[in-house]
Parts: structure tokens; C-alpha cells; sequence
């Protein structure tokens, strides 16, 4: 669809007749919080400073500057903050009925997409190591399929063995239909 | 005074360009109700940061700075 606004939260570009999505996985929410905690530290520079200068003799002459410097400073710590967010929310793993998709967001121009079908995975195995995603529950899921040299691997998903468990039973209905 | 409103020119017209590329592509290639949620709450976000930064610009006193750095 051209304007993709108004459109169900479960359609997306490329569709096939008939398919259906049965899940819409973003990378667990854990992997924005190193980001945003440097971009949140950064924020905090401009009161560090504040509470040097503001003692001088110079500074009601420039505090006016200092905080139309402070604002620009934050515009941009503003952009990577979004970009950031952008990376996030446009990188996803796509389950139909029908096959596969992951994709991944990298940069503004740079896009990757990947679809394996259904019928044509042999053998998937989670992978969960770590402090964090052991606590947290997430990790990544690797999907090896037939005659393929090179595995499909999701990073970062929350509650992969729930994951697996829905691609499973979603091979055995394509598989074994009826 | 004609540097400084270049300089805030130039920084505005790459912010705003950052912002729409962003809101772009939450909008554009985004799949499900959170990219489009996102970029409302991007665009509200730069637009409130913006405003403040050219309401920061307009209370410098920008003669008596230079004439402090002597200019």
C-alpha cells in the first residue's frame, strides 16, 4: 500500500495473497538501554559545566550563550537518540504462515531483508548466553535450512524458545497439512 | 550577526533534514503500530526542541558579546 498509515498493524510491504502474520518480533527492549544510558550521560555535560563557569566573572555576559550552545548540543544528542530508535523499531523478524523475514535496518541507506520458507527450514536452535539475556529472557534464534551452507540468525529476540515453539508448530501444519 | 544567523541556519536545515528522513522512514517502511506511534512522538519531540533552541537564540545579546571579543 502507498500509505501505509492506515493499514493493519499486521500488514507489511510484499505480502503474499493469503499469507498470514502470525508474529511481529522486534529485538528485545534491553539492547536500546546502552545507548540511551551514553546519550542520557552526554545530556548531563552541560550542568557539569554549568556548575564550573557559573562562578566567573564572564559568565552572566555569556550564560545566555552557554544555554543557546547547551540547546544545540542537545538537538543533536536528539538525532542520535532517534536514530537509534529508528534503528530499533525498523529492525523485526516477520512470522507468517507462509515463511520467514528479517529485517534489518543498518543506516538510512542501507536495508536487508531475508526470507526463508517454511518448508525448507531443517533444524532451529536457540542460543542464550549471557548475564542479562539469561535474566531477561532474550537471545537469538538460528534457523538452518536445506542445502544452505550459511544459517538465518535473529539476534537479540525476546522469549525465543516461545518463538521457536510457534515455528514449529508452524512447520508441522505446512509440512503435515490436515 | 549575519555569521551567527548562517551558522543557525545551517544547523537548523540539517537538523530538520535529520528529523525528516527519520520520520520518513518510521512512516514509510515501519511494520506494525509502533514506528508510526514513534514518529508522532519524534516529530512532537523535535519541533518542542526546536522552538526552544531559537527561543535561546533570540536572548543572546549578541552586541555585547562581540564587543567583548572585540569584533
Amino acid at each position: 500500500m502507498a500509505f501505509s498509515l492506515f493499514v493493519s498493524q499486521k500488514t507489511f510491504k510484499g505480502q503474499l495473497p493469503r499469507e498470514e502474520t502470525i508474529l511481529l518480533i522486534r529485538r528485545h527492549w534491553f539492547v536500546l538501554t546502552l545507548p540511551i544510558f551514553f546519550i542520557f550521560l552526554l545530556a548531563l555535560l552541560p550542568f557539569l559545566i554549568y556548575f564550573f563557569i557559573k562562578n566567573f566573572n564572564w559568565y552572566p555576559l555569556f550564560s545566555s550563550l552557554f544555554w543557546f550552545l547547551t540547546m544545540i548540543y542537545f538537538l543533536i544528542l536528539w538525532l542520535l537518540f532517534i536514530y537509534n530508535l529508528m534503528i530499533y523499531l525498523l529492525t523485526a523478524m516477520i512470522v507468517t504462515n507462509k515463511r520467514i523475514i528479517r529485517i534489518e535496518q543498518k543506516g538510512f541507506f542501507n536495508y536487508e531483508s531475508a526470507t526463508v520458507k517454511l518448508e525448507r527450514i531443517q533444524d532451529l536452535s536457540l542460543n542464550i548466553k549471557g548475564f542479562f539475556p539469561t535474566f531477561l529472557n532474550f537471545g537469538d534464534l538460528e534457523i538452518q535450512t536445506a542445502g544452505a551452507l550459511v544459517k538465518f540468525t535473529f539476534r537479540d529476540l525476546p522469549n525465543p524458545q516461545k518463538i521457536k515453539e510457534t515455528i514449529m508448530r508452524l512447520m508441522e501444519k505446512t509440512n503435515f497439512p490436515g | 550577526m549575519k555569521f551567527v544567523l548562517i551558522f543557525l541556519f545551517v544547523v537548523l536545515t540539517v537538523y530538520l533534514w535529520f528529523v525528516f528522513l527519520t520520520i520518513y522512514h518510521l512512516v514509510r517502511f515501519g511494520v506494525g503500530k509502533e514506528p508510526k506511534s514513534a514518529s508522532l512522538y519524534v516529530f512532537l519531540g523535535s519541533m518542542i526542541l526546536l522552538i526552544l533552541t531559537v527561543i535561546y537564540f533570540s536572548q543572546v545579546n549578541w552586541k555585547e558579546i562581540l564587543k567583548f571579543i572585540g569584533f
